[in-house]
């Protein structure tokens, strides 16, 4: 079984939650509550650059000082 | 070729009369299901002659119908044709009984002759029984072998028959028949009976099946158990879906069988949790090309595969016009012999099920005024396959589908969920034919509730507190009760609470705080645990560092998680690089110690801190394997760990000291702190239970662990599966004091474990599984909730799901991939956002903005809630619970510029063996320029320079190209076998040699073992070591240490040491050969005090290329040691010339070897010889400068004769027994030896009086040294009890350079396999240098 996350020739949302957290997501599953879609469709190197552009410190916000 | 006397015709098969032929042929006692059956029933009186000569006729028109079958002495089965048949028909009458009984008897004969076997030899395959039941009623039951007519056809042979009869059976009544023959001569010319090679069929299968993961099968496998008639579900599909279902496919142009098959398709995918999906079609197989063909009478059926790869992101519309477009394609192909196709395929059976699409000849008007004129009220036809389940839909004026099912192998229940399944598919296709695949619910309710909700009902309250408050309440609670055993010393909690808040208030005011991390580069004792509950009373996390690891990565770590604050100590202080940014505090050093002891040692508070300590404060962070080539860091906050510890005291704590009778309970820490399993003991403390902290050496020795456990009664240990199974070979479980739990984790747990455990009265296994990104544990379950290996159920507050590729839920039993969710969650990967945002992912089924981790793990639901682990989805590896990504390795073999592409894979060529084996394209091959042989040993051995020691590949093989698969991926079932165990070496000579070569064989899980091949160099390591010296005592009652089989590592080496004294392999040489091959010049290792030479075996390992050599004194053989140093040199360098006769020579020693090389390497320059490499373990010249600072008198011979006493008893035994006192006896001493094992163990008393006389002469020796000054450099290696500063005291004595380094562990162990993951780098590297 091979992994939609993983598929390099899929299309792709990137989805951010109020934690300012980001997670890739196929393009074909419906948007989970609580997440918001910040770009997308793209392939998944678009993707991940987003994510690796935008993402800039992993802590949750709420922890963030 | 004429036909034999009374044959008109010998006939070559169509495919599937050969897959019936070689059916009946593979088991010809019990049932044939390929036997049919129509029933025709007459409500008129019947004319039985009529009906007979008609059933004659039908014989007499149709050759074919008259065929019998012939195999035996031919190289392919034929069908004969003779000129006459005649009709086989019985009349029974039945008129004289009751209507019940006739029924009754009816049915019987209808079985009966279901039943009933055709001799496929002996023709006809068909046979007529009239039944007369009343004046009215009569019943023709016609059976005949499925080889001789398809489905069709019997509907073509009911009419042919009835129109024969209505005519009085005149031969007139029908045109000509169309023979079958000409179809068979139609596949002649297509070169379909044979398997010819540029069969353009074959080449369009093999194409269709190129690539397939594997066959799709539903049924547990078949034990041979006889066939059954199988049972069926059956339904007719709603009109308004028909004509959903007709009116979609036309819109869509395609037929529907290519939707209801695609439902099948999908079926078949939510039962088996595959996308790659193959089942068994049968399909007419009646050629356009022939004239008429639809109204031949014979066998056309075929059946083929059809794959249906689903992509869940593709709509179900696309999914069924790709699907008949292709089947499209195939139509010409559709003759192919089934078998051929699968040999083609290469993985065996494709399927065991089929999926058939009833078509009958439609001429609905003509067969209702037949009926009627021949008085037929009906015809019922009774047929079967072998295959476990066969889906039908028989369209008509209504649409009929069926599930057949062998009683044999699926339950009534699951037969009629997957009937469901197929038939709520067919709805759902069409009410939504373009949502994508992976929307298509096809769960029921149930189902559904059980995976999302029931599985996962785990809600539970926890405390906002973090672990280092619960363990100051721990603290408060049982001041007094001990914490920390950690060899001689014991910490009270109250003590172990001082000591960690003294070090908080430190590393506050050195920069540590929330949200900052501390390393601990801290060698394995009680001040490690101290640290890390230091650092979370700080409100900081730690990051755990593997002294162990080789420098290059731990500075990769450091860099990386960028600590504020990175704690050492003297000993460890020389394994941890130094990284910008990061305060290095050396914790014993005098001035930290002393800053240490003005710190106050109650309790932090908020006010202490920074910020005060919350939940979800970042608590750890720790480094796991990463598969894009480099280590990844996993950073947990606190909220895990409280709720794992809320969970354990419900699930195991409190049920495990309910039964252990209400008691402190005592817990062996054996796990690394760089795993984040340690937690497990942890947590114990934190609940008031005393914890016993095993140094590297102990936990590993699984001898010394169990005895340990055994003598301080512990309760609780914690391992991974693998090694609980050596534990218990060493009599974990046997012992007095049982421990009444035992925890495992970290990898799959083997049912021999499970179920040994399991059947331990009053002990409990307890698996815990969790990945490092899910804090510690997800899942849990015991012995007592399985009786096979389980991972458990979700602990408090977590969500398990399983889910297929399109992020549904598959129902339980199904395969698929395991989610996690709940309050464990990680943060993330420390600076790796893309990785992050890939694994960490929205989770569509709990709170809105909550996130699901995917673990790769491959499981399945059981019913009861509990989960069984399968395997692996990617390529990730557990070696001894490590994991380990295989593509990190290979990056680190791909650096080497000799290499230029690399593989890696554990290979399992035998159950329970797992080699780590490189392959490696070195770069001259790929480049196509002829040069030097790749040196796999030193590819190794620098990849054993970067990565830690399980993950340094056992064997590392050349190969002149990575095989791939026709996509492009790793072809890792076409990587070859490593080529041992079959490299030419000799066969076994007498039997101990062959029960030798079996040990050998069976533990490195190899077919065969030659008797020169090294243990070692087919991938042993110390564990399966162990493994094999306990078989040979078990088999043998031989005793021999591990250590042996490091010095005798071939079976022809171990079989002469076994076989006693004398010969090149005498354990007690002067000159031991650790390693005679390699191409450099070798290493000389020198003995310490006791005369002994063969530990040093456990340098080999590092050591690329190169002869390796212990000295050994010659007093181990009761010879005279020299009274002078000279003399003694002299001997040594003439045993070192006779292998090799001159220079560079390279010099190791230890202890008192150390002194001795430092005279050989004087003595060898004096001489003009070179010498490549002078190394010292821990040894300080004994000149009058150290006398003078010593102020020590020169011991005595008694005194000398205890310390050797004490040195062998140190070596064999942790404790002594309580009557031993000092001054020892040596007769005591080496009694007690003898019958306690140990290293020591398996020497005679004569050679341990021996070791004694040794020990003190060369001890005496060391107190009459004389030193010249060495013109080189020194390596040195310090114990940890010796500051790495005395290893200037050899200045006056070294020209060059000292360099020294600080190993962690004691004088002692030295050359145990903790210490020499340290030093054997270090000299491989100055080897390596030197250049010779």
């Amino acid at each position: 079984m091979s992994n939609p996350f993983d598929d390099a020739d899929a299309r792709f949302l990137v989805l951010v939650n109020d934690e300012e957290q980001h997670s890739l997501w196929p393009e074909f599953a419906a948007v989970p509550d609580g997440w918001h879609v910040v770009l997308g469709p793209v392939s998944r190197d678009e993707a991940i650059d987003y994510v690796n552009t935008n993402w800039t410190d992993l802590r949750p916000k709420s922890v963030r000082r | 070729m004429a036909p034999p006397q009374g044959l008109v015709d010998v006939l070559p098969l169509a495919p599937l009369q050969r897959g019936l032929l070689f059916h009946a042929l593979y088991n010809d006692r019990d049932l044939d299901v390929y036997t049919v059956q129509h029933v025709f029933e007459f409500t008129r009186p019947v004319d039985a002659t009529a009906l007979r000569a008609s059933a004659a006729e039908m014989l007499r028109r149709h050759p074919n119908l008259r065929a019998g079958f012939a195999h035996e002495g031919m190289d392919e089965p034929v069908q004969f044709i003779p000129a006459e048949a005649p009709v086989d028909w019985r009349e029974i009458d039945l008129r004289g009984f009751d209507e019940e009984e006739r029924e009754r008897r009816l049915l019987r004969l209808r079985r009966e002759e279901r039943e009933r076997r055709f001799d496929l030899t002996r023709p006809p395959l068909i046979r007529n029984v009239l039944v007369r039941c009343s004046a009215e009623r009569t019943v023709l039951v016609e059976t005949h072998h499925h080889i001789i007519m398809d489905g069709w056809s019997g509907t073509l042979y009911i009419f042919e028959l009835l129109e024969l009869y209505r005519h009085g059976a005149d031969p007139a009544a029908l045109a000509p028949a169309r023979p079958y023959r000409d179809y068979l001569q139609w596949l002649a010319q297509r070169g379909a009976t044979n398997d010819g090679a540029g069969n353009p069929s074959i080449a369009a299968w093999r194409e269709e099946l190129a690539d397939l993961s594997g066959p799709t099968l539903v049924a547990p496998p078949d034990v041979g158990r006889a066939p059954v008639m199988p049972r069926s579900h059956e339904a007719q599909v709603p009109d308004a879906t028909v004509a959903a279902l007709t009116a979609l496919a036309r819109q869509r142009g395609v037929t529907p069988n290519a939707v209801l098959s695609t439902a099948w398709a999908l079926a078949l995918r939510a039962h088996t949790g595959r996308d790659d999906i193959v089942f068994g079609n049968t399909v007419s197989g009646r050629p356009p090309e022939i004239p008429d063909v639809d109204s031949i009478i014979g066998l056309f059926f075929n059946t083929i595969p059809v794959r249906v790869t689903v992509r869940p992101d593709e709509t179900v519309a696309d999914l069924f016009t790709r699907v008949h477009r292709r089947q499209g394609e195939l139509l010409p192909h559709h003759h192919t012999d089934l078998a051929e196709i699968q040999r083609q395929a290469g993985v065996g059976a494709l399927f065991d099920t089929l999926y058939v699409l009833r078509n009958t000849p439609k001429d609905d008007q003509h067969a209702r005024e037949l009926q009627q004129a021949v008085g037929l009220e009906r015809v019922s036809a009774a047929d079967a396959t072998h295959y476990p389940l066969t889906f039908v839909a028989q369209p008509g004026e209504t649409l009929t589908i069926s599930l057949a099912y062998r009683p044999d192998l699926f339950d009534d229940a699951t037969a009629r969920t997957l009937f469901d399944r197929v038939l709520t598919a067919v709805e759902r296709i069409v009410a939504e034919p373009d949502l994508p695949v992976a929307q298509l619910d096809l769960l029921t309710e149930d189902e559904r509730r059980a995976v999302l909700t029931t599985f996962n009902d785990t809600a539970a309250d926890i405390p906002e507190r973090t672990i280092p408050e619960l363990f100051e309440e721990a603290v408060r609670q049982w001041p007094d009760r001990t914490a920390l055993v950690c060899h001689d010393t014991q910490l009270t909690f109250a003590e172990l609470n001082a000591c960690a808040n003294r070090m908080a208030r430190l590393l506050v005011g050195y920069g540590a705080g929330p949200e900052r991390l501390v390393a601990l580069g801290l060698p394995r004792s009680e001040q490690a645990v101290v640290a890390l509950f230091a650092v979370l009373k700080a409100g900081a996390g730690y990051v755990p560092l593997d002294l162990e690891h080789p420098p290059a990565r731990l500075a990769e770590t450091l860099t990386d998680a960028g600590p504020a604050v990175t704690l050492v100590t003297r000993a460890s202080q020389d394994r941890v690089p130094e990284v910008a940014g990061s305060r290095r505090l050396v914790i014993d050093d005098d001035a930290i110690a002393a800053e240490l002891a003005a710190c106050h040692d109650h309790d932090l508070t908020d006010a202490d801190r920074d910020a005060p300590l919350h939940l979800d404060a970042l608590a750890y962070t720790i480094y796991t394997s990463g598969s894009t080539g480099r280590p990844k860091g996993v950073a947990v906050g606190h909220r895990g760990l409280t709720n794992m510890l809320y969970n354990h005291r419900h699930h195991i704590f409190d049920p495990v000291v309910r039964r252990a009778g209400n008691r402190v309970l005592r817990v062996a820490h054996t796990v690394s702190f760089s795993f984040d399993m340690s937690w497990e003991e942890l947590l114990w403390l934190v609940q008031g239970h005393e914890v016993h902290l095993l140094d590297e050496e102990m936990r590993r020795d699984s001898h010394t662990l169990t005895t340990y456990c055994a003598r301080h009664h512990i309760d609780v240990i914690n391992v991974t599966p693998s090694y609980c199974g050596q534990l218990i070979e060493d009599g974990l479980l046997d012992s007095v004091h049982r421990p009444p739990l035992v925890l495992l984790g970290g990898e799959a747990v083997s049912e021999a474990v499970w179920e040994r455990l399991a059947a331990t009265p009053d002990v409990l296994g307890y698996n815990l599984y969790g990945p490092t990104e899910y804090t510690i544990n997800t899942l849990g379950g015991g012995t007592e909730d399985s009786a096979t290996p389980t991972v458990g159920r979700p602990i408090f507050n977590t969500c398990a799901y399983v889910l297929d590729s399109g992020l549904a839920p598959v129902a339980p039993g199904v395969a698929g991939e395991l989610y996690i969710a709940g309050v464990g969650m990680a943060r993330g990967y420390v600076g790796r956002p893309d990785l992050t945002a890939e694994r960490f992912v929205a989770n569509p089924f709990g709170p809105p903005g909550s996130r699901l981790y995917r673990t790769g793990d491959l499981v399945r639901w059981c019913d009861d809630g509990t989960i069984d682990f399968l395997g692996r989805a990617d390529d990730q590896i557990k070696i001894r619970g490590y994991r380990v990504e295989p593509g990190e390795i290979a990056t680190v073999l791909e650096a080497h510029p000799d290499v230029a592409q690399a593989a890696v894979v554990v290979r399992t060529d035998a159950p329970g063996v797992q080699r780590l084996v490189g392959y490696v394209v070195p770069t001259a091959t790929a480049e196509g320029t002829d040069a030097e042989p790749i040196d796999t040993a030193t590819v190794r051995a620098v990849a054993a320079a970067r990565l830690p020691e399980y993950m340094v590949p056992a064997i590392v093989m050349a190969i002149d190209e990575l095989p791939l698969t026709t996509n492009g991926k790793l072809d890792r079932d076409a990587l070859p076998r490593p080529d041992t165990g079959d490299a030419g070496g000799r066969e076994p000579r007498d039997e101990q040699e062959e029960l030798l070569c079996r040990l050998f064989a069976e533990t490195l899980g190899l077919s065969q073992v030659s008797i020169d091949d090294d243990f070692f160099a087919l991938g042993g390591h110390s564990l399966l070591a162990m493994r094999l010296v306990g078989r040979l005592r078990k088999e043998t009652g031989t005793r021999l240490t591990a250590g042996s089989l490091a010095t005798a590592p071939t079976v022809a080496r171990l079989a002469e040491l076994l076989s006693e004294g004398g010969g090149p392999n005498d354990p007690l040489a002067p000159l031991l050969p650790l390693r005679t091959a390699g191409r450099a010049a070798p290493l000389f290792c020198v003995h310490p005090a006791a005369g002994f030479g063969w530990s040093f075996a456990g340098l080999a390992p590092y050591i690329a290329d190169r002869p390796i050599y212990a000295l050994q004194s010659p007093g181990l053989r009761g010879e005279t040691i020299a009274a002078d140093i000279d003399t003694l040199v002299d001997d040594y360098l003439g045993h070192i010339r006779t292998v090799q006769p001159e220079g560079p020579y390279h010099l190791l020693g230890w202890s008192f070897g150390g002194q001795v090389v430092h005279r050989l390497a004087t003595r060898l320059r004096a001489q003009g010889e070179r010498v490549g490499l002078l190394a010292i373990l821990d040894t300080y010249p004994v000149d009058e400068a150290r006398k003078a600072a010593r102020a020590e008198p020169v011991p005595s011979g008694p005194q000398l004769e205890q310390e050797a006493l004490d040195f062998l008893l140190r070596g064999s035994m942790r404790e002594l027994p309580q009557w031993l006192h000092p001054p020892y006896s040596r007769s005591d001493v080496t009694e007690l030896i003898r019958e306690n094992g140990g290293v020591w163990g398996d020497f005679d008393e004569r050679t341990l009086s021996a070791v004694v006389d040794t020990y003190r002469a060369n001890a005496e020796l060391m107190t009459r040294m004389s030193y010249a000054e060495f013109d080189g450099d020194l390596l040195f290696f310090a114990a940890a009890e010796n500051p790495a500063g005395e290893a200037q005291a050899w200045h006056p004595y070294v020209a060059g350079d000292v360099d020294a380094h600080v190993v962690n562990a004691g004088h002692e162990t030295l050359t145990g396999p903790a210490a020499l993951s340290h030093i054997g780098p270090v000299v491989a590297k100055a080897l390596q240098r030197s250049a010779g």
